[in-house]
């Protein structure tokens, strides 16, 4: 009796604490609501918050309201696809920067610090400056940008099917890569024109500026296709924190998973990073952000890491754009600047070690 | 004892070193206040020059002392001499000296030049270090992406080779050039005054807050303002990044897209149809009306015959009927033949580039 007693107390805690997680994923997704609510009523053009949502709803209604041509173009053509490419992105970074860390069992595991922000750099950077690489015209530096970094995870994949899929064997093959991608690159701005040289920095600082929505499509296409995969694995995930024996014992193919998510994630994020350019420290700081607060079981940290890596995105994107309006700060540079101070406060709070 | 001959030899040499500066700036030698004002002791006669920055090389032909050039800096090479390669077939043969601020010394001690002329100095160090290294006197010399310091800049480099005549009658020609649109431009009121967007660097939202040329062709710089130095990069942090829809709020009457014309990677640099194409552009005046046009702006500094074509060019574009009877063609070809000694570039040029071509 007294033992079923203490078993439906544990049980009890466990559902707060599965509440606990949801209403934060349900807040986040609020606030991410309430904030791209405001950032599509900011802008320099003279278009008023009713306006602004009169054109959003004038699509969707047109007999019912009725808006400027000028409206229009402003929140169709440049506010919104900038800002549902801040949610897309943000959400995508959250994301693979949660399961990299995951499978390779390391909290400094990023796109960042695995090579294939390097990599897109790379690409990005020998069609900016040599004119050379995959794709024509106008998807030059797009198609090159997205062909480096998955061939960076290739290189990475590779490399495992040598070697055991190990943790140590994939960052270290990645910390590698990026250093080579980087020594590249750096190689190509020594040589190149002035103005080249500041195109690739350019680049590298990320903007949301250019997004089209015919960019959006390919990027909610990849992402529709490849996070479910990711999600589907949550599981896989969790029993993998446990250790690689303990989850082979329990029936999970632990270098097969390893291989698996890491290609997933490379191409959503390949297809993110070709068209925004480097956007850093989101896939680094927002897993961490969902594990010190709901801990990481991933069925939760996953969607939850996604919207937070959004929301860091769309605020700082708003911020880069007010801040020195009418001069864009570049949103890699602000992501870092808004993230940087909320995560040192976030690690000196919290409670419990999570790698 | 040992320590007695030791500071006997030290004070000796203290002062042979001494007396050379003196003597150096006494007999022979002149004292140049250079553009970031430094003063150099350059020698009177210079027969040998080695030259850094595009811009300076440039100048030198320009007064016709290219066979003083013992020496260039590599993006004099890619700037110029490959650019205009029928017309400097000898360029290619000019040792390279590296870059601008961090050239390859040795080399240039071993060319033996009488002066080095430096660029816009980033760091404001860099030529001073380079001098001290060399021993060589190094003078900066740049436009600054102003008329007054290009002015500045010809007079001199006039000054250090001796070309002081040349380069006072160069200036006057093209003062003259410039004082005739500016004549026209006076007479514009401000309400028919033409809002002009520059998209430069390769990029639809990057845009110099400063143009020159651009006032004096009687345009407004529709970034203007931004204020200098409020973001923005590059020397004196004259440009900026700034959104499309920015631009849509200005409303500009003229879009001009900066191309420079340099033969690698045309791909990445905007284009026409891309401003036309952009969808938060089409309902700008310039858009609607089909005033986006390509402009030369800059390739590694200012091109001088360029730069003062590029006046009259933006003139003519901007004011069509009171600029009737400027034929941008064939001034532009005057313009290039004083500097450059040949005729028939700017045609080449605007055809490569796809500059408007009148009737």
């Amino acid at each position: 009796m007294q033992i079923s007693g203490k078993g439906s107390q544990k049980r009890e805690e466990y559902r707060k604490f599965v509440g606990r997680k949801i209403f934060f994923i349900f807040s986040l997704l609020f606030v991410i609501l309430f904030l791209v609510g405001i950032a599509t009523t900011l802008g320099p053009a003279d278009i008023t918050i009713l306006e602004s949502y009169a054109t959003i709803l004038h699509k969707f209604f047109p007999s019912h309201f009725y808006v400027s041509e000028l409206a229009t173009t402003v929140i169709w053509d440049i506010r919104l696809p900038r800002v549902i490419m801040g949610m897309l992105a943000g959400f995508a970074l959250g994301i693979t920067g949660l399961v990299m860390q995951g499978i390779l069992k390391n909290p400094l595991a990023s796109p960042y610090t695995l090579g294939i922000s390097a990599g897109a750099g790379f690409g990005a950077a020998l069609a900016l400056i040599l004119g050379a690489g995959f794709g024509t015209d106008k998807y030059l530096v797009v198609g090159n940008a997205f062909i480096f970094a998955l061939i960076t995870s290739s290189v990475i994949i590779g490399v495992t099917r040598h070697r055991k899929a190990t943790p140590e064997t994939m960052i270290l093959a990645g910390i590698a890569l990026m250093y080579l991608f980087n020594a590249m690159t750096t190689l190509l701005q020594y040589f190149a024109d002035p103005e080249e040289a500041t195109a690739v920095l350019f680049w590298m600082v990320g903007d949301l500026g250019k997004v089209t929505w015919s960019k959006l499509s390919v990027v909610s296409i990849v992402s529709v296709c490849s996070i479910p995969l990711l999600v589907w694995k949550s599981w896989d995930l969790n029993v993998m924190g446990a250790g690689d024996e303990v989850a082979e014992s329990l029936g999970v193919k632990v270098e097969h998973t390893r291989v698996f998510i890491m290609a997933v994630a490379s191409i959503l994020i390949a297809s993110i990073v070709c068209f925004t350019g480097t956007i850093g420290f989101i896939g680094l700081v927002a897993p961490h952000i969902v594990r010190i607060v709901i801990g990481s079981d991933y069925r939760f940290a996953i969607p939850a890491s996604g919207i937070t890596g959004a929301l860091l995105l769309v605020g700082a994107d708003v911020a880069s754009m007010q801040i020195l309006a009418p001069v864009i700060i570049p949103i890699g540079v602000m992501t870092a600047f808004m993230g940087v101070p909320l995560f040192f406060y976030l690690i000196m709070r919290r409670r419990r070690e999570h790698f | 004892m040992k320590k007695v001959i030791n500071s006997v030899i030290f004070a000796a040499t203290f002062l042979f070193i001494n007396f050379s500066i003196v003597n150096l700036t006494a007999a022979g030698y002149t004292i140049v206040v250079d553009q970031v004002g430094r003063k150099v002791a350059v020698p009177d006669k210079v027969e040998r020059v080695v030259s850094l920055s595009p811009e300076g090389t440039r100048v030198v032909i320009a007064l016709g002392a290219a066979d003083k050039l013992v020496g260039v800096g590599s993006y004099s090479q890619r700037a110029i001499f490959s650019q205009y390669s029928e017309v400097f077939p000898w360029g290619k043969k000019l040792p390279d000296v590296g870059k601008l601020t961090g050239p390859n010394m040795e080399l240039i001690v071993s060319l033996n030049p009488d002066v080095i002329l430096g660029g816009w100095s980033y760091p404001p160090e860099a030529t001073s270090l380079i001098q001290e290294k060399t021993g060589i006197p190094a003078v900066c010399v740049y436009t600054n992406k102003t008329i007054e310091d290009t002015f500045k800049e010809i007079e001199t480099i006039g000054k250090i080779i001796g070309k002081e005549k040349e380069a006072k009658k160069l200036i006057a020609y093209l003062d003259k050039k410039i004082a005739k649109v500016k004549e026209v431009v006076l007479q514009i009121p401000e309400s028919e005054k033409r809002k002009v967007y520059l998209s430069f660097w390769g990029e639809v939202t990057k845009t110099p807050v400063l143009y020159e040329p651009v006032d004096i062709a009687g345009g407004i710089n529709a970034a203007s303002s931004v204020a200098r130095g409020a973001g923005g990069w590059g020397k004196g942090r004259w440009g900026a990044k700034v959104s499309t829809e920015q631009i849509l709020d200005w409303n500009p009457d003229v879009i001009l897209v900066h191309r420079s014309g340099s033969k690698k990677a045309p791909k990445a640099s905007v284009s026409i149809e891309q401003i036309i194409s952009e969808p938060a552009l089409k309902l700008t005046n310039a858009v609607k009306n089909g005033r986006v046009y390509y402009t030369p702006g800059m390739i590694c500094g200012w091109d001088h015959p360029r730069l003062f074509t590029e006046i009259l060019y933006m003139a003519k574009l901007f004011y069509p009927d009171r600029f009737k009877d400027l034929d941008v063609a064939k001034e532009a070809d005057k313009i290039f033949k004083k500097f450059y000694g040949v005729g028939g570039l700017w045609e080449k040029l605007s055809k490569r580039c796809g500059y408007y071509e009148w009737e």
